[in-house]
Order: C-alpha cells, then structure tokens, then sequence
C-alpha cells in the first residue's frame, strides 16, 4: 500500500473511530441517525480504497452494498419512524456526559495497550490503526450498554457492526461475495426487525426509554 | 450430490413458505404441511444419524453443507423435539384460537416463523463454514424474536426487545471472534476442517483472544450465567412450543458452535484454557440457577432456569473431557427432550388455569390427571432422579471431574441437590391441594394430550435403551471433541 492509501485509510477509521464517542454525547435523534450514516459512509469508501488499492472488485461491489444498505436504506427507515412517531429527542445515558468520556478515555488507553497489538503481525502496514479500531468496537458495546433509548441501543449495534467492518478490512479479511452477501441480508433483516419493534414499544409504553420499561418485572 | 440432505434443511424452509399469511391457506392446510414436514424431516434426520455413525460425515451441495456426527447427532435431536413441539402447536393454537386469544392470520404467522427457526437451527447445524454458521445463527434470533413476542402484549414485547438486543450484541461478538479466527494464518479458507488442521500454526494469543469472543458472544445464546438475562423472560414470553424449541435446541446449537471453536483452540493452545473458561461458565450457571429455582414464582420461568442449571451441566462435561463428554452428549439429547415436554405439559397447565404463577396452580392431579404425570416425570427426569438417564449423565459428568476439582464437582453437586429441592417444592404445590374455583376438570383431547404423554414415554424409553447408531455416533463425537481418550 502507498503512504497516500495508508493515511487515507486512518482518516477513514479515525472517522468511524470519532463517530463512536460523539454517539454518547447526542441526544437528537437526527444527529444520531446522520452520524450513523456518515460513520456508514466511512466504512463504505475504507472498504473501496482496500478494494482499489488491492485490485479487489469483490471488495467493491461489497462496499456499495454496504453504502446502499447502512448509509441510505437503513437511515431512511429510521427517518421515516422518526417522524411517524415524532421521535425528536432520545433518552439521556445513564452515565453523565464526564463520566462517559472518563469511561471512553479508559476504554481508548485499554485498546493502546499490548492486548490490542496482539493481531499487529497479521498486517503491519495498517497496525498503527487496529487500536483505534478496538477501541471503536468497545466504545459502541459501551454506547449500547450506556443508552436509556431504544433508538440509541439500535445505533449502538450497528456502529459496533460498522467498526468490526473496519477492523476485518484492515486486517484483510475478506469472505466470498456470496458469504458477505448472507451477512447483509442478516443485517437488513436485523434493521427492519428492529424498526418494526420500535414502534410496537412505541405504541404499547408511549416512549422509547427502556428503563421505564417495566412490565417483565411487574409481572413476575 | 445428497439429496436427502438438502431436502432435511430445506423441508422446513418449504413449509415456512407455505405457511406464510399472504399464500392464505387455509388453517387446516397449513397445519397438514407443518405436520408432514416434521414427519419428512425426523425421518430423514433418522436416516442420516444412522448413515453418518455408519459412513462417517457426509457432504451435499458442493461441501456447503456438512454433517459429521455432531452435526448429525444434533440434527436428530432437533428433528425429535421439532416433531414434537410442531404437533402439538397444532392442538394448543387450535384452543389458543378457540379461547379467542388468536385469530386464524396469526396461526400461520406462527406457523410460518416456527419452521423458519428450525430450518435456521439445521442450517446452522449443517455449516461447513464457521461464517454460515453465523448467518444462521442470527436467522434464529430474527425469526424467534416475533414469536416472543407474539402475544402482542407490553411484557411479551419487552422481553423480545430485550431478546433482540442482548443477542444481537452477544453474536456481532461471536462474529468478530468467528473473523478473527479466519484472519490467522494459513487457516485454510473458512470450514471447519480447514480451521482445526491449520491450528497447530496459530498464534496462541490470537487464538485465545478469539476463543474469548466467542465464548462471551455465543455464551449469550447459551444463557451462561452471567450473560443470561435475556433468557427467563423470552422463555417465560414466548408460546410454550417455541419455549421448547428456545431451551432444547437453540441454546444447545449455540453451545455446539462453542464446542466446535474449542475443538480448533485445544489444538493451538494448552487445553487447560478452555477448560478453566468452561468450568466458570459451567459453576456460575448451575450454582445461579439453581438458587433462582429455588425461590421462582413462575414455573415457566422456573423451566427457563432449569435451561441453564442444565447448560452448566453441559459445560462441565464438555470441560472436565474423557467420559464427561460422552455423557454431556448423551445430557443433550435428554434435556432438549425433557424440556419440550415440561414446557408442553406447561402449555396444558397454562390452557386450564390462565396463569404462570406458581401460587395460582394448585390440584393439577385432580384438574389435569394425564398432564400432572407426564409433568411430574419431566421433573424426576430434570432433576436427575433414577431411572431417568439423566440420572446416569450427571452421575458421570461430576464422576469424570471429581478426581482432578473435588471442591468444584462438590459445589455443582450441592447446586444439583438445591435445584431438586427447589422442583420438589414447586411440583407439590402445583400438583396438591384443591384446584381454584372456576378452573375446568379434565383433560383437552387431542394433539396437546397425545403428544406431551408419546414424549413422555420416548424419555422413559430412551432412559433404558440408546440405540446402537446413537452410541457409535456419540462415540465419535467424543473422539473428536475430547481432549483426554475416553
């Protein structure tokens, strides 16, 4: 890879890498939607400029699946629930803003720690970027565990999916166009199941906050 | 190119096809094909269980699917519990229908979603790819999160949302575990026979990182403790045949793709690893629940902890290794049998009384005579009384591990007394005493009658007598799969 492909691909990861910590600190539905979409679009273009820099097509045609899927149709779903419901605001984190981005600087010094240069020897051209890349996949496990909304536990499972993308194109791991095709058809399938369960706990609790979710417990 | 085999994991694609509402079908057309293919697939899994522990592994459509005896094995026991559970959703959505708690759109909703789960469990079963394996993993969470929540009622959804989530984060890490494992070194392309002869060339700290997330993210599935939260309530939510299909075969499936990893890290790594992650895994979850059965109000959530009491079992027999893993297969085959009949027979005791609270069941002996035995018997044998080979498995499961951890096969074995205790209590006070006022007496005839008591009877049989080619296969498994020789 030149050093042009390699900074341009630690632009991109630093994207969907950033895209992970400002998800904590939004409480707009839109701007979380959109943040997905560019952090979507970021993943897309990586997987291009693997593609083209490695004489991929597969890899091409598995980035515009991608892009098709995660930056246009899912947000379009999402959009459209967002104003069927008026879902304008979603719920605040259970930790507060400074205890969040005390948890996220952890989890970033954890991830540079020797425990995530354990897969460097398998592509030392993008190493330098696998940290941030673990670091990316545990922010949104956090973000999943950290969020009071539904909507937000959603955005949290795909930007986990997004980031272990990432960290699997960087380390050249590529599947048959078939096999990666049975993957996003499971990730569609995930995103219309998931809207559709939106608005069932919509209708059924008036509101997206899980924690006012109580009727399991209730019923016990 | 096998024929027989693509048509057992496409049989229940077929009837989920035909099932789904828009064909409109009428009900009793539907409820044919869902019974023709339970028999079409527990006759063809029958044939291949039996050519497998004859021939070997056996492959069809160009090596994408692939059945060793595990994959057999298991293939068998989900065509088992599938025969049964699909039979008797006929009878209990026929007296869902008649109490007017569904209408005929939401059977074939049901129907339609039921064989797609179990075409995504033979799917996964028949992988040859650890990644397809993975796919199909997910289909069952997609095509059971509707039937948890098929009730439509606030609790049911909550707790497939909660399904939903919590498995979907637990297998985006199987899959980034499942990546990792194919991005190591000369792993050969992405089968599982192409993974384990590879292994003696990886890395060990990859391997054991990789191992990790597979364990976390599939050990979701499984409902280890502490990853179980999803588990009680999707139990305790979802239609009581789909509870069956949830505890005897889902979070077995999950545990086979734990196995199947092992297989390849055992090679690449000191076994001791495995084993000591097994052995957490395996103590916390019986020690847990076997106190939460202890104390539990609901008898289907009580069934749902008796899951993982038994996933505990499992993972320290598949831990301890040797004769322990022989007879956590053959524990396998018994819980998913024994737990479709106890959430059957709970089906049966959910249509008498409207209710899962253990304090509103009482005189089933004298309300539902039939039932109260064929339950009582799923509790003797969930609980590991003789002659149950239930029985027989934990004996040999804690015997296989009590030389090399005394302490540790102790406290499983005081988990075991706990949970026996707890059942004792629960089962007397659901079986005695006067039956509420307004409660029927009598038995509901027909397929929800017929089926728990033919279960009943294959468990007590299957106790006395395992057939040969379920031995040799067995036998096999344990050859490939253990790390000490039996």
């Amino acid at each position: 890879m030149t050093e042009t492909v390699l900074q341009t691909l630690f632009v991109l990861d630093l994207v969907v890498f950033l895209a992970t910590i400002f998800m904590h600190l939004l409480h707009r539905n839109v701007s979380l939607i959109r943040l997905f979409m560019f952090q979507s679009l970021a993943v897309g273009v990586l997987l291009s400029v693997i593609g083209l820099a490695g004489g991929e097509p597969e890899l091409l045609a598995i980035a515009a699946v991608t892009i098709a899927v995660k930056a246009v149709i899912a947000p379009l779903f999402f959009f459209n629930m967002m104003r069927r419901f008026k879902l304008e605001r979603t719920a605040n984190n259970y930790l507060s803003k400074p205890f969040t981005l005390i948890a996220v600087a952890g989890i970033v010094i954890f991830s540079y720690s020797g425990f995530a240069s354990a897969f460097a020897p398998l592509s030392p051209e993008t190493a330098p970027l696998l940290s941030l890349n673990w670091a990316a996949i545990f922010i949104s496990i956090f973000l999943m565990y950290n969020r009071r909304g539904a909507f937000g536990q959603i955005v949290g499972i795909l930007s986990l999916e997004n980031s272990i993308v990432a960290m699997a194109t960087l380390l050249g791991i590529a599947q048959p166009l078939s096999l990666e095709l049975g993957i996003v058809f499971d990730l569609v399938v995930w995103i219309v199941v998931a809207n559709l369960f939106i608005a069932m706990l919509y209708r059924q609790f008036g509101t997206l906050n899980v924690t006012e979710m109580r009727k399991l417990v209730e019923e016990e | 190119m096998d024929i027989s085999l693509i048509t057992l994991v496409v049989t229940p694609f077929i009837a989920a096809i035909l099932a789904v509402p828009w064909i409109a079908l009428r009900i009793k057309i539907v409820e044919t094909i869902i019974a023709l293919a339970a028999v079409v697939q527990l006759g063809l899994a029958l044939a291949l269980a039996y050519r497998v522990s004859l021939d070997g592994p056996l492959f069809a459509f160009r090596g994408f699917l692939y059945f060793d005896a595990l994959g057999a094995y298991f293939a068998l026991a989900l065509a088992l519990v599938a025969f049964f559970a699909g039979m008797y959703s006929i009878g209990y959505l026929r007296a869902e229908v008649e109490k007017g708690i569904i209408g005929a759109r939401r059977v074939r909703q049901y129907f339609a979603l039921f064989s797609l789960f179990v075409f995504a469990m033979l799917l996964a079963l028949s992988a040859a790819s650890p990644i397809v394996m993975w796919i199909a993993i997910e289909g069952t969470t997609l095509s059971t999160a509707f039937l948890v929540s098929f009730y439509n009622k606030p609790s049911a959804t909550e707790a497939a949302w909660k399904y939903l989530v919590l498995n979907s984060l637990g297998l985006l890490l199987g899959f980034l575990g499942t990546l990792l494992f194919l991005v190591l070194p000369e792993s050969g392309g992405s089968t599982w026979e192409s993974l384990k002869s590879a292994a003696h060339s990886f890395d060990p700290l990859m391997v054991k990182i990789a191992f990790v997330f597979i364990l976390v993210g599939y050990g979701t599935k499984v409902g280890f403790i502490p990853l179980h939260t999803w588990l009680p309530d999707a139990h305790s939510k979802a239609p009581v045949p789909v509870s069956a299909l949830l505890s005897g075969l889902l979070l077995n499936v999950a545990l086979i793709a734990i196995v199947r990893f092992r297989a390849v890290v055992d090679v690449a790594v000191d076994p001791a690893f495995t084993k000591n992650l097994l052995l957490f895994f395996g103590v916390a979850s019986l020690l847990v629940a076997a106190l939460i059965i202890f104390i539990q109000r609901n008898y289907k959530r009580l069934l749902a902890y008796s899951s993982i009491e038994h996933m505990g079992i499992l993972a320290l027999g598949f831990a301890f290794g040797g004769i322990g893993v022989a007879a956590a297969l053959l524990h396998m085959l018994y819980h998913a049998l024994l737990k479709t009949l106890l959430f059957i027979a709970s089906g049966n005791v959910f249509l008498a009384y409207s209710s899962t609270k253990i304090r509103l069941v009482s005189g089933m002996l004298r309300a539902l005579p039939v039932t109260s035995v064929v339950f009582m018997l799923g509790v003797m044998a969930a609980v590991g009384l003789p002659p149950f080979g239930t029985f027989g498995t934990k004996v040999s499961i804690l015997a296989s591990g009590i030389a090399e951890y005394p302490y540790l096969t102790a406290l499983a074995l005081v988990a075991l007394v706990i949970a026996f205790v707890g059942f004792l209590k629960h089962i007397s006070a659901m079986l005695f005493g006067e039956a509420p006022e307004g409660i029927q007496i009598g038995e509901r005839k027909g397929l929800t009658l017929l089926m728990p008591a033919i279960l009943a009877g294959l468990i007590v049989g299957i106790s006395f007598y395992t057939p040969e080619f379920v031995t040799r296969l067995i036998e096999s498994i344990a050859h490939d799969f253990s790390i000490s020789p039996l």
